[in-house]
């Protein structure tokens, strides 16, 4: 095959890709507001998939924040008081840490640690028949086995971000006074950081964490599901799934940035 | 189930095959036509699959759909149903899995009570009741909350019935059940739910005779070569 035909067969095959996922994330909003898409079994899978996604992390994403916060934080406060700048503090952590790395980081967090188990997990329920087996009881497995790990996933990543932000904030404050710096009176810089908060930065945090949370769900669910024949895909599925996740949630960043900012 | 009883439950066709053609799941080209057969309300059909090669359960429960004739569930037809209510109608069949028929990731017990739980609203001690105490009908032990790989294969296959006859289902299928898994109390849970007005279809294959204490069949069918026939 030529350099042309090459070209043209990767980008339809690139644009059948994402008319699958523009339809599997379709289906999944409309029946996450469709009440007979929750029976009790689904909520169950939802809530499971709410503590092993988001529950099970805090500690791991605590941590991170930790570091976050000691590094970004006591930086910007040590620079900005040699500066005189001392009012910028509350704006360049809200740019920094709400803006872009909170997001970021949370989101590679579960990437890593939630789809690679969500693409593997109904791979190998794909390879053994298990799917097979919730269709013979008239259990959906679109409704039973992708909608809540889904949704489950936007949930959590929103909520880790969150906390991650919180920790980071107060990790960095707290380091601040320990290393001798002069991060100031608690309310001066509560007040500092809640100031700088715009509805844009709202609107930004949501997007940047709802829409790439539920597209990293959908895309290993996709490639989980995606496989056919051999054990042997389960591995391969996975790690397509990681790659297309994290280079979506760049993307995603990157375009909520534009719009919400420029 | 005496005859004036049968007669009037022949009429309610649980499970109908009308000129079905099914083909070989494994070899492409290969196909038998013309199966017709009913299971009635209270009825056991067996049928004879000595090929061991088409999916009769999945025609059934329409899985599949056949490449001609029509396979109805309680007097519709399958693919007629749209998914939702397909579903449904498929919540109301008890289906024994010839291969590992357990979703791993859930224990035993979950996996026994999840279709009921699914469809049903029943409070989910009124579950867990109903399925400790088939099991003992069944001479077996409650439902363990361990994950199926841990649990002997043997018991497995006991809790794969349990599963099938939870919930008072309208039709069980049987789907590739051999002889040593027949007993008692499995054939006194059969009568029983014939006795409730579900039809009941076994398949077996080559080799798999019901053992003469078995609860007799109604009707008796057998799938050799190109043929699909009445005994």
């Amino acid at each position: 095959m030529n350099i042309i035909g090459s070209i043209g067969k990767y980008a339809i095959g690139r644009w059948r890709y994402l008319r699958r996922l523009a339809a599997v994330s379709a289906a999944v909003l409309v029946n996450s507001f469709l009440p007979r898409s929750w029976p009790r079994t689904v909520r169950d899978v939802l809530a499971r998939q709410i503590l092993f996604t988001g529950v099970e992390a805090v500690r791991f994403i605590s941590f991170l924040a930790l570091l976050i916060g000691i590094s970004v934080v006591v930086q910007a406060q040590l620079w900005l008081t040699r500066a005189g700048q001392s009012a910028l503090l509350g704006p360049i952590l809200v740019m920094v840490i709400i803006r872009e790395l909170g997001p970021l980081l949370v989101n590679f967090v579960v990437i890593g640690r939630s789809g690679t188990a969500v693409a593997t997990e109904l791979g190998n329920m794909k390879i053994s028949g298990e799917i097979d087996l919730l269709d013979a009881q008239g259990i959906d497995p679109f409704i039973y086995l992708l909608l809540p790990r889904i949704i489950g996933m936007a949930v959590s990543v929103f909520c880790l971000t969150v906390i991650f932000i919180v920790i980071s904030f107060l990790s960095g404050y707290f380091s601040g006074l320990f290393l001798g710096g002069s991060p100031g009176d608690p309310r001066i810089f509560i007040t500092s950081v809640f100031s700088a908060i715009r509805p844009a930065d709202i609107t930004n945090l949501l997007l940047k964490t709802l829409i790439p949370g539920f597209l990293t769900g959908t895309i290993c669910a996709l490639e989980g599901m995606g496989v056919t024949a051999a054990v042997t895909e389960v591995p391969q599925a996975t790690t397509r799934a990681v790659v297309r996740s994290v280079t979506t949630l760049f993307l995603i960043s990157a375009l909520v940035s534009l719009f919400t900012y420029v | 189930m005496d005859t004036a009883n049968r007669a009037n439950s022949e009429d309610q066709t649980i499970l109908k095959f009308e000129e079905v053609t099914i083909a070989d799941d494994r070899e492409s080209g290969r196909e038998i036509s013309g199966v017709t057969f009913g299971v009635a309300s209270g009825e056991l059909v067996l049928i004879e699959d000595w090929s061991r090669r088409f999916p009769l359960a999945d025609y059934a429960e329409g899985l599949i759909s056949p490449p001609s004739g029509t396979v109805n569930f309680r007097g519709e037809d399958w693919a007629a149903l749209p998914p939702a209510a397909a579903a449904r109608s498929r919540g109301r069949i008890g289906r024994f899995f010839p291969r590992s028929g357990w979703v791993s990731n859930l224990n035993v017990d979950e996996n026994i009570t999840l279709g009921l739980r699914h469809h049903s609203h029943l409070p989910l001690e009124e579950i867990d009741e109903e399925a400790v105490a088939l099991s003992e009908r069944l001479n077996l032990p409650p439902p363990p909350p361990i994950r199926p790989a841990l649990i002997p294969e043997a018991d497995l296959t006991g809790f794969q019935l349990v599963r099938a006859f939870l919930g008072s289902p309208s039709l069980i299928i049987l789907d590739r059940f051999t002889p040593s898994e027949y007993n008692e109390a499995l054939n006194n849970e059969i009568d029983r739910v014939r006795e409730r007005g579900a039809g009941v279809l076994v398949i077996s294959g080559k080799g798999d005779r019901c053992p003469d204490n078995f609860s007799a069949p109604d009707r008796i069918f057998r799938v050799e070569g190109d043929s699909f026939q009445a005994c």
